[in-house]
């Protein structure tokens, strides 16, 4: 099998598909409850001590640059939805649309 | 347990792939490939004895760990920031206080918690076992704080890590990060679709996988600029945050994501009856 991802109908698509065991299949709700749990229990230890890391992500985790990047990209496109509302765009998106960010 | 050479070998032929792929040609790094895996092997079978071990220490001969151990005793060994080739040796209690000075800071990003080690581990178990997350093979741990140092600012400051290889938690952050670069495409295409509705010709969101991307855009850019524009020089500009990964609200970040997870999947639902996200796995 040669995806790095697929979108599917229904669960039953699977059995289509071998090695299952490198591959995952979730909906909406699984990935929030997963992403909640992961920020829930930023646990980390030094010494003999246990921290809960309570503002910010850790910078080592896989995820943390989608999360960084995400996170902004709400904010910016709220933004952008409120430019179009109030018909103040033009000049200003043009700029933005040469913006560019990685991680 | 993979050897050097191995490893080595493995980061290249994932790297060598990536670049092929981008460029659109196969075969053109393989050259390159070749000898820099030959280098790698005359200084490797130069400077240590290498074998496969089944901890994930790397076996050096024994003099060798020895004078490490004893250096361990009164320093600590880091790496230097943006330049990870080269190690440093930190005076230990010089290195204790400065983790502990950021434990501690003012911003209030750690709290102490009450729970034990046993406990937090017990319930990621648990949690992994009912998800079907993989556990981790050298036994569960917690992330823990580290500290590198940036020797490209005057003055010379630490950088603090939270490593999360190898905890408990890795696996599920490797494979939510598998699903978000799943859902990118569909995110970029929320953007695309918002800036053309304000007739701004837009070919993807702000954005980037990496920095090679940057080639890309400088391209689109040039393109885009009339005859007349190009007689005038363009002004390049880059901007970097000085924090970012510490600064993000937690509980505002779970809001929004929750948020763009919702509409991400709603609209795959919409246009194409789509509900389930299947996902392969990063190495």
């Amino acid at each position: 099998m040669n995806f790095r991802f697929l979108w599917l109908k229904n669960k039953a698509e699977i059995n289509l598909f071998e090695n299952l065991h490198s591959f995952k299949v979730a909906e909406a709700s699984d990935l929030i409850s997963w992403l909640d749990f992961l920020l829930d229990n930023l646990f980390l230890c030094f010494g003999q001590g246990v921290y809960r890391q309570c503002i910010g992500v850790p910078m080592g985790t896989n995820c943390a640059v989608y999360l960084a990047n995400f996170y902004l990209f709400t904010y910016e496109f709220d933004f952008i939805k409120c430019l179009l509302k109030s018909n103040t765009c033009p000049v200003v998106l043009h700029s933005l649309s040469l913006v560019r960010v990685c991680g | 347990m993979l050897s050097i050479e191995e490893a080595i070998d493995k980061g290249l032929k994932k790297f060598v792939n990536k670049q092929e792929e981008l460029l659109g040609v196969q075969g053109i790094l393989s050259e390159w490939k070749a000898k820099v895996l030959l280098f790698v092997q005359k200084r490797t079978r130069a400077s240590f004895v290498v074998q496969t071990s089944s901890d994930s220490s790397l076996s050096v001969p024994l003099g060798d760990l020895d004078h490490l151990k004893i250096l361990q005793q009164s320093f600590v060994i880091t790496y230097m920031d943006k330049c990870c080739n080269n190690f440093l040796f930190v005076c230990k209690k010089f290195y204790v206080s400065s983790v502990f000075s950021e434990l501690n800071s003012p911003v209030g990003a750690y709290e102490v918690s009450n729970l034990a080690q046993s406990v937090i581990l017990k319930s990621h178990l648990s949690f992994n076992k009912a998800h079907n997350f993989k556990g981790v093979k050298c036994g569960p741990r917690l992330l823990f704080l580290c500290a590198v140092w940036k020797f490209h600012k005057n003055p010379i400051k630490p950088r603090f890590i939270c490593a999360a290889s190898s905890s408990s938690l890795t696996d599920v952050s490797k494979w939510l990060c598998s699903f978000f670069k799943a859902m990118f495409p569909t995110v970029n295409d929320f953007w695309v679709s918002k800036l053309k509705k304000a007739d701004v010709p837009c070919d993807s969101s702000w954005i980037l996988n990496d920095s090679t991307g940057v080639v890309e855009v400088i391209i689109n850019l040039n393109r885009s600029r009339s005859e007349i524009d190009k007689a005038s020089p363009l002004l390049l500009q880059s901007f970097d945050f000085s924090t970012l990964y510490t600064k993000i609200d937690l509980l505002d970040l779970k809001a929004h994501m929750r948020v763009l997870i919702n509409i991400v999947f709603n609209r795959m639902l919409k246009l194409h009856c789509f509900k389930f996200l299947m996902v392969q796995k990063q190495l």
